[in-house]
């Protein structure tokens, strides 16, 4: 070890803690100031979106919890998720509330379409968010349904099961640059040495969300709150979508390969007692120091 | 203001300037305290099989950090092999666990050597602590959240940048498990503690000794030597 060997002196400290103590503040302002800016920046592209302050609010507390299904435009999954916009239900804030407050499931039509899904109750929002978010979603209804749902089942394009594990785990890289989905997650015969992860299972996601189409909206926008700072700027593209949930699809059909011992924990065992073992190699060409030896000469 | 915009988004900033300003303030005024102080004169054995695991595993998984934070892109194109993606993940693991057994013997060393406890300040302790911390979240993160390496290019490195050029986005943190989010503030937090404590010795890399002339120490019971007139160069112990 080639550490010094001087010694801390004491006392005499008083005049630069004060000084460090002064430096701190001036920057714990710095600090806020710049953070204050940033959220400032984040909140301008929800004000877009609405004119008021309650819609803006209701539009942030959407993104973290509606998008999700309904999607980010407020078109959701045609025959999954219902569209709000142009939906005149949505118009009706009492009837929004209810649902908010309590989930609604059954049999529903929208814009002719019947829906029989389920959606959970909210019950666990503030009454500012929930009253923001029905105004939000209230400002949706009016707005024009025509530039269409955003995902049409007819229009997907079959993907490739093979290809889509490759963009699965990574072999191919996605094209805009988002992270390969075995970053956070286990699917199908793609097993991580054992199946911890991150992010959930995705072995059975097709039937979660509701049929192909239903992953491949959520896909096209992927809100949940992990996700959607990675995927915002690096959207998957509609080829790739479809073959990964191709993939997903036959996922539920695959064999993970067994791996009772889990390799990485064995493996990275392995590899410390390596390290030990050439430590105590090491150990007994350097067990005497150069005093030791001097003295053992006499 | 939100936990985590203060926790993630304000407090890096404060760790940083405190790690900076009183680094600068103590080579300042007290040049020779900016050092860590050995002790492997007072025991060596034990020093041995902590300090070597520790300081060679934690630099490696330090610069494995750091190489993800400068070239992400090159860690997503090694791990889209799963046979690499499981050798670096394992390399790294046992880096971690190599590590942690040497922060666990030099722990246990400070408390039951007398002659290494009579050294020892509460911050020694206090480090010792938030690094142990730091290396078993890190060995938790790489077996029960897998696959860091992997993930890691897309939530922490997105985050580390977004602080690095003062546009703090917390939000990618905030979502995270509360070892991960542990993690990352840990960092923090040994950045905000760096100079006032012995960590501050690694800001003093001697470079130079890659190119001097080996040295040897010696210290005989008899003759308290601490200038060798042999050595080519007077030993810088002038206090």
């Amino acid at each position: 070890m080639t550490e010094e060997n001087d010694t801390t002196p004491g006392g005499t400290m008083s005049r630069s803690r004060l000084l460090i103590g002064v430096a701190g503040l001036a920057l714990l302002l710095a600090g806020v100031s710049a953070q204050t800016g940033g959220a400032a920046a984040s909140t301008s592209t929800a004000a877009v979106l609405a004119q008021d302050d309650a819609v803006a609010a209701g539009a942030a507390v959407y993104a973290d919890n509606c998008a999700t299904c309904h999607q980010a435009t407020g078109l959701g999954i045609v025959g999954t998720f219902p569209p709000l916009v142009g939906n005149p239900n949505a118009a009706d804030a009492e009837y929004v509330e209810e649902t908010v407050r309590n989930g609604l499931s059954g049999p529903l039509e929208v814009l002719g379409v019947t829906y029989n899904g389920e959606m959970a109750s909210f019950s666990d929002l503030s009454d500012d968010d929930i009253a923001s978010v029905v105004a939000f979603v209230g400002s949706l209804a009016d707005r024009d349904p025509s530039a269409g749902p955003s995902t049409d089942p007819d229009a997907i394009e079959p993907g490739d099961i093979g290809e889509g594990r490759d963009l699965f785990q990574g072999s191919n890289r996605l094209d805009n640059g988002g992270a390969a989905c075995a970053s956070c997650h286990v699917a199908g015969e793609v097993g991580n040495l054992g199946g911890w992860s991150l992010g959930p299972d995705l072995t059975g996601s097709v039937e979660t969300f509701g049929g192909e189409a239903g992953l491949t909206g959520w896909l096209g926008s992927p809100a949940s709150p992990t996700m959607s700072p990675i995927f915002d700027d690096k959207a998957i593209t509609p080829n790739e979508i479809a073959d990964i949930v191709a993939f997903l699809g036959d996922a539920p059909t695959q064999s993970r390969p067994s791996d009772p011992g889990d390799g990485l924990i064995l493996a990275g065992a392995a590899g410390f007692l390596v390290l030990l073992g050439g430590m105590a190699i090491a150990w007994r060409g350097m067990r005497q120091t150069y005093a030791e030896r001097l003295r053992s000469k006499r | 203001m939100t936990t985590n915009e203060l926790l993630f988004g304000v407090f890096p900033y404060v760790a940083v300037a405190l790690m900076v300003v009183v680094a600068v303030i103590r080579w300042r005024r007290h040049p020779f305290s900016v050092s860590s102080l050995s002790s492997q004169l007072l025991e060596s054995r034990q020093l041995y099989w902590g300090s070597i695991p520790f300081h060679w595993g934690i630099s490696l998984i330090l610069t494995g950090h750091l190489l993800a934070l400068i070239v992400p892109r090159g860690f997503e194109l090694w791990n889209g092999e799963p046979l690499r993606l499981y050798l670096l993940e394992a390399t790294g693991l046992a880096l971690g666990l190599w590590a942690a057994f040497g922060i666990f013997m030099l722990a246990y060393r400070r408390h039951t050597n007398s002659r290494v406890k009579a050294v020892t300040s509460p911050m020694d302790h206090l480090i010792v602590l938030i690094i142990g911390a730091q290396i078993v979240t890190g060995i938790w993160i790489a077996v029960g959240y897998r696959w860091g390496s992997f993930w890691g290019t897309s939530v922490f490195v997105p985050y580390v940048r977004s602080i690095l050029v003062f546009d703090p986005k917390p939000e990618y943190v905030d979502p995270l498990p509360f070892v991960l989010q542990t993690h990352a503030f840990l960092f923090w937090v040994f950045l905000a503690v760096f100079s006032f404590s012995r960590l501050v010795h690694i800001i003093t890399l001697p470079l130079g000794y890659l190119t001097r002339p080996w040295q040897k120490v010696v210290r005989m019971r008899e003759t308290p030597a601490v200038y060798h007139p042999a050595a080519e160069k007077p030993l810088e112990r002038t206090q």
